[in-house]
């Protein structure tokens, strides 16, 4: 188990694994069917903030306080790549086909947040660049998240503004910039559906929304009574998972019930919450589905990560119209 | 010489006589000690069936108070309920269980069943009865208010 | 044109546009613009003239142009008799203020100028706008029906709920979100009341008191009296008791008040004229006044305490007098205060003379009183008759450490609860000393309480009564967290009797181990909520039923109800509790004047069902709008409860053909969503696919 409190959760492609991270400087891998340790990957010297799978899950990248961007080869846990950066690296993620990989760093002592495109090259016994293959400067608003569009097609990043933007990836242009969620509460996490064509955000200002990565158009709002750090679109379910709570600081008692530290299920296109999975003692950092839909993981300010398997209830579950509809 | 033969023959009878009386009495002892053996088999059966038999009374009237202690024991469980042997008759019958010749079989276990089906239906009716209550509270008001509702423009004018 | 109706069209001014209008300007500073009240109204043609006259009284104390003033016109064509200006400085635009408001233009015409920030501050909707012109409130004339929110189709209550800095009022509609009728942002500086019969809605600000009702929610009153902190109604809301901490500091020019109100705290008004009665010093001694306010004594909270029929209210000046006044004049009764040595407080009766009663000379109203022990003189509870000053009956009592006077809400009964200490003052118990009102003699029965009788309700309407006594407190626990004592609540019936007076107070039933503090009697009696609230270790409400239509325990038999423990709910937090007028709901509440975790409401019906939550960021006060008396005859009453069966099946039936539609309404929402979604991901999927395919790709999830 973790100590320290975990900063994401992420599942491989095929599923079969599942990576965490926390504010140890130690990275996690689990097999996600029956939550046994598989292997850990040393090397960081700070709270590891982020990490990525590529599709193919050979190589695994993974972002820190310090101040370092690696790529770790996932099967023997060598070290392949460091970047070093000026500052901290807040979130990683793979492009589809897993060519490129991106990063966001935070803005400190006179450096401006950044976002920074990497080409990898798959092989692992093989040369990385040394220098990013394209290099955003957020002069405006540092990027808190960033994440890829379908076919590479767009880099989407949220600022610590509360606003959203698309940028071309070849470019760097940013083609669009909207704002989504409320100024000065963060917004903690965005996670792509598994087509990469929308994705949904997640706000300390207490609400989540699906946005159209085209577009940036707000296609729903999921409101909450609690500020959220992650959201995790489902599969086979038209559901997503938000979680969060009021910070430890913010919260004058212990109770679990004052903190809100529950795993919420709202219905993707009702806006419905439909079910709530008690469990952390903390508020929830980080929540990941399965890509098949099967079981989703959460990980918590109180160092727990949590496997949950869908039962078939979860399934079965279905509003009227849904049902009606699909016997059509 | 015929008397020697027959002397003879008389000794040779008289042996024979006393071999067929030795064989005889032989016999017979034999057939005795047979019979005493066959009556202590006897004896010793009877008293290992008295015994048994015996054994099984005390079984019997063992079990019988067994029986008795665990009729009495789940009668004490239902009176501790606050229920009358008669009417924890009826609460089970309303229920729709019912209650075997042997009481003694019942447990534990059907007490509790019968105590929760007999909290559902009290809960069941409370809720019926709280419903009917609901109803009339919140019709009455609103009919209160309905017929209020035309005597409102009187009040406007006054 | 007079005055007053200049009164009446910046009445008409809102605000929420001039905001729209300069919230650019805003930012720049609005401490150069000044508005103009008081003008002429004139129409487009005869503007400029106005505006040219109007420069040059303004060029008086500051540089201004003609450009540099706005005078907006009303739909009639006319101006609307004001106009904003703005002057090169805030210097100026201060020196504007102070000069030329209150100057006449003409006879008519008196200007009146202020500083638009002001405006801002003071003048946004709800909130008083004084300064303005009139120097009185004067007498409202609308024809307004002030009880228009009865004639509501559904007969629904309203209440009101404020959050943030907004407050609104709204239709309750229990399961569903609450219907809104208005809402206001700013429409008090403190917080809002309801007056006793619902006509009213108080807001309270730094100049005063306004009453806001009606259909439109206009302001129908206001009492001009600044830094007011608390207020009462009379109970037929003709009187209105305002009170502030700071004594008045007279100034010419103060609307509404006169140099007789100097160093007063106390005033009282009539409400439907507006007018100011009488106004009353502090009561509390000069020593006490010098005392910082936190080692103050409380202030005892309404002060002037009034007969049911609103005709007397009186007062008590603690050691010495009980001062009965009349209304409307509020003349002392008899020139004089009645002279009561060590009279420590004292309750009117709430009964209510019929008009039959009224008729006859003798009617007479009752007060009660209680003094404690002094010199030879025992402590003594004494029920006095007003006007006549009789006193009717009284009782010694022994031993008293204090006294409390609650008065059953038709009168019929008055408990005195006395707290008593033995006779070495070691050990504290109650006694309760019951009087009869209406019996021959108003005979008295006391039931001992072996501990310490915190809270005592009686049921309205009725006669049983529930109180909660606290035990001793138990040791610190090891952390030296001081523990809260355990509390024991009792409730009690009288025996049951085939005819004549109820029967003898009976203790029904006592449930100890408790935690409770608070007991909420349902306006109709029969349900009554014990709850603990205000508490960090418990937010329990227990709902009780005091004539459960079921089997009777056996050793209850012979009272007068049958009581059972219908429903018991949490609210984490809980700061209030109250029950709609009807007695059919009840919300509790989460105030963030409390505490901030988990502010917002939830309501229930009377049983304890939950019907509805709601979670509100910085919510504060929850209040039930109060219905006046029906308006039905006993006959008629008696004719729908005979007829109960016929509206019966006709309301099962709205609410058949409601749900019904609400559902309809929902599913219809669904299906159009997830048609919406559907179509959306089809168009989404298939230029997806296109786009696959232009780069060679195979279409999203065939490698799998």
């Amino acid at each position: 188990m973790f100590e320290r409190a975990l900063t994401q959760v992420k599942y491989n492609k095929d599923g079969d694994l599942l990576f965490s991270v926390s504010k140890d400087h130690v990275i996690c891998v689990w097999f996600s069917q029956n939550g046994e340790r598989l292997g850990t990957y040393h090397g960081h010297q700070g709270a590891v903030w982020t990490i990525d799978s590529n599709p193919t899950s050979s190589i695994l990248a993974s972002g820190a306080a310090d101040n370092t961007v690696r790529l770790w080869d996932i099967k023997t846990g060598k070290l392949i790549k460091t970047w070093d950066l000026p500052t901290a690296v807040k979130r990683v993620e793979f492009s589809e086909d897993g060519l490129f990989l991106v990063a966001t760093t935070e803005q400190r002592m006179g450096h401006l947040g950044s976002i920074l495109v990497y080409s990898i090259n798959p092989d692992i016994e093989g040369e990385q660049d040394d220098e990013p293959s394209l290099k955003i400067t957020c002069e405006q608003s540092k990027a808190t998240v960033v994440a890829w569009s379908y076919l590479n097609k767009y880099i989407i990043a949220a600022h610590e503004n509360g606003t959203i933007s698309q940028y071309d990836s070849k470019t760097g242009e940013q083609l669009l910039n909207v704002q989504v969620h409320e100024k000065g509460p963060l917004v903690m996490d965005m996670q792509m559906s598994p087509d990469r064509t929308y994705f949904i955000t997640a706000s300390k200002d207490k609400t989540s929304k699906i946005l159209d990565v085209n577009t940036l158009q707000v296609l729903k709002k999921f409101e909450t009574d609690t500020p959220l750090n992650s959201a995790a679109i489902t599969t086979k379910k038209e559901f997503v998972i938000l979680g969060g709570g009021q910070e430890a600081r913010d919260v004058t008692t212990t109770a679990a019930r004052q903190g809100k530290f529950e795993a919420r299920f709202y219905h993707k296109i009702f806006e419905d919450e439909v079910g709530r999975v008690r469990g952390h003692f903390g508020p929830l950092n980080t929540i990941a589905v399965h890509p098949a839909g099967v079981s989703y993981a959460s990980g918590g300010e109180d160092g727990y990560v949590r496997l949950h398997h869908f039962d078939k209830s979860y399934f079965d579950f279905m509003y009227e119209v849904e049902r009606t509809r699909a016997q059509h | 010489k015929e008397h020697e033969d027959i002397l003879k023959r008389r000794e040779v009878i008289d042996q024979r006589k006393e071999a067929a009386e030795n064989a005889a009495a032989n016999l017979q002892k034999e057939e005795s000690r047979l019979r005493a053996l066959r009556d202590r088999h006897r004896e010793e059966a009877e008293q290992l069936r008295l015994e048994e038999e015996k054994k099984k009374r005390d079984l019997e009237r063992q079990e019988k108070e067994r029986e008795r202690i665990l009729v009495t024991e789940f009668w004490k469980q239902v009176t501790s309920m606050g229920l009358t042997e008669a009417e924890f008759r009826v609460q089970v019958k309303d229920i729709g269980l019912e209650i075997p010749e042997n009481v003694s079989t019942l447990d534990s276990n059907f007490i509790r069943k019968v105590k929760i089906a007999m909290m559902e239906k009290e809960k069941k009716e409370t809720n019926e009865k709280l419903r009917v209550t609901s109803k009339r509270i919140d019709h009455l008001e609103r009919a209160y208010r309905k017929e209020e509702l035309e005597l409102l423009p009187q009040d406007f004018e006054a | 044109m007079t005055a007053d109706d200049f009164y009446d069209s910046d009445e008409e001014i809102d605000f929420s546009d001039l905001r729209e209008q300069y919230e650019v300007k805003l930012e720049e500073g609005l401490d150069t613009f000044v508005v103009v009240d008081g003008l002429p109204k004139v129409p487009e043609d005869n503007k400029p003239k106005l505006v040219k006259f109007l420069v040059k009284k303004l060029q008086g104390v500051g540089k201004t142009k003609e450009d540099s003033v706005y005078m907006p016109m009303g739909d009639d064509g006319q101006s609307q008799g004001f106009a904003f200006v703005e002057y090169e400085t805030s210097m100026q635009a201060a020196q504007a203020v102070k000069k030329l408001n209150g100057l006449a233009l003409d006879k008519k015409h008196v200007l009146a100028v202020n500083k638009l920030t002001d405006i801002e501050r003071y003048g946004r909707e709800g909130r008083i706008d004084e300064k303005y012109t009139e120097p009185e409130p004067e007498p409202f004339v609308e024809q307004e029906h002030l009880r228009s929110w009865l004639a509501d189709p559904r007969g629904r209550d309203q209440f009101i709920l404020f959050r943030a800095d907004t407050v609104g009022v709204y239709f309750n509609n229990k399961k569903e979100a609450p219907e809104m009728t208005v809402e206001r942002q700013f429409w008090t500086e403190s917080f809002v009341r309801w007056s006793p019969l619902g006509t009213y809605l108080t807001s309270l600000h730094p100049q005063g008191v306004q009453l806001w009702g009606g259909a439109s929610w206009k302001r129908m009153a206001r009492f001009p009296h600044p830094a007011v902190n608390l207020v009462d109604f009379s109970p037929n809301e003709n009187y209105l008791v305002t009170w502030s901490n700071k004594p008045i500091v007279y100034q010419e020019g103060m609307p509404g008040i006169t140099a007789e109100e100097d160093g007063k705290t106390y005033i009282v008004w009539d409400v439907k004229t507006g007018k100011l009665l009488r106004s009353f010093p502090p009561i509390e001694s000069p020593q006490e006044a010098d005392k910082p306010p936190n080692m103050r004594k409380k202030i005892q909270w309404p002060l002037f305490k009034w007969t049911a029929d609103d005709k007397f209210c009186a007062r008590v000046t603690p050691g010495s007098s009980i001062s009965v006044y009349e209304t409307p004049s509020m003349v002392l009764l008899d020139k004089k205060s009645i002279k009561l040595e060590g009279v420590v407080d004292f309750e009117w009766s709430p009964y209510s003379p019929t008009d039959e009663e009224l008729k006859k000379p003798a009617s007479e109203q009752l007060l009660c009183y209680w003094t404690p022990e002094l010199g030879n003189q025992t402590a003594r509870v004494s029920l006095m008759a007003i006007p006549s000053k009789e006193i009717i009956r009284t009782r010694n009592l022994f031993n008293v450490s204090d006294c409390k006077l609650h008065w059953q809400s038709e009168g019929a009964y008055l408990c005195v609860k006395v707290d008593r200490h033995s006779k070495r003052g070691k050990s504290t118990f109650t006694n309760l000393e019951f009087f009869r009102i209406k019996e021959k003699n108003i005979p008295n029965e006391t039931i001992e309480v072996q501990d310490t009788v915190i809270n005592f309700a009686w049921e309205p309407k009725g006669n049983r009564f529930v109180l909660i006594a606290a035990g001793e407190l138990p040791p610190a626990n090891a952390a030296g967290v001081a523990a809260v004592p355990k509390t024991a609540v009792s409730f009690y019936a009288p025996e049951k009797v085939k005819s004549g007076p109820a029967g003898q107070f009976r203790l029904i039933r006592t449930v100890d181990k408790k935690n409770s503090n608070a007991i909420f009697w349902s306006p109709n009696g029969h349900f009554c909520i014990v709850a603990t609230i205000n508490s960090q270790q418990s937010n329990e409400l227990e709902f009780w039923d005091f004539d459960f239509d079921g089997e009777k325990r056996e050793s209850e038999k012979d009272l007068a109800a049958n009581l059972s423990l219908i429903g018991t709910v949490e609210h984490y937090g809980v700061t209030d509790v109250e029950w709609d007028p009807s007695g059919r709901y009840v919300v509790s509440s989460s105030s963030m004047w409390k505490h901030t975790m988990e502010n917002g409401y939830h309501m229930w019906d009377f049983k304890g069902v939950s019907l509805r939550e709601d979670h509100i960021e910085r919510f504060k006060q929850f209040a039930w709008r109060p219905r006046p008396p029906t308006m039905l005859s006993k006959e008629q009453q008696k004719q729908i409860r005979k007829n109960l069966r016929e509206y019966s099946r006709q309301f099962d039936e709205e609410d058949l053909i409601m749900e019904s539609e609400a559902s309809a309404i929902v599913i219809e929402a669904r299906r159009r969503l997830l048609e919406e979604w559907r179509a959306w991901r089809s168009r989404i999927e298939r230029d997806l696919a296109e786009e696959r395919e232009d780069a060679g790709l195979p279409p999203f999830g065939a490698d799998e």
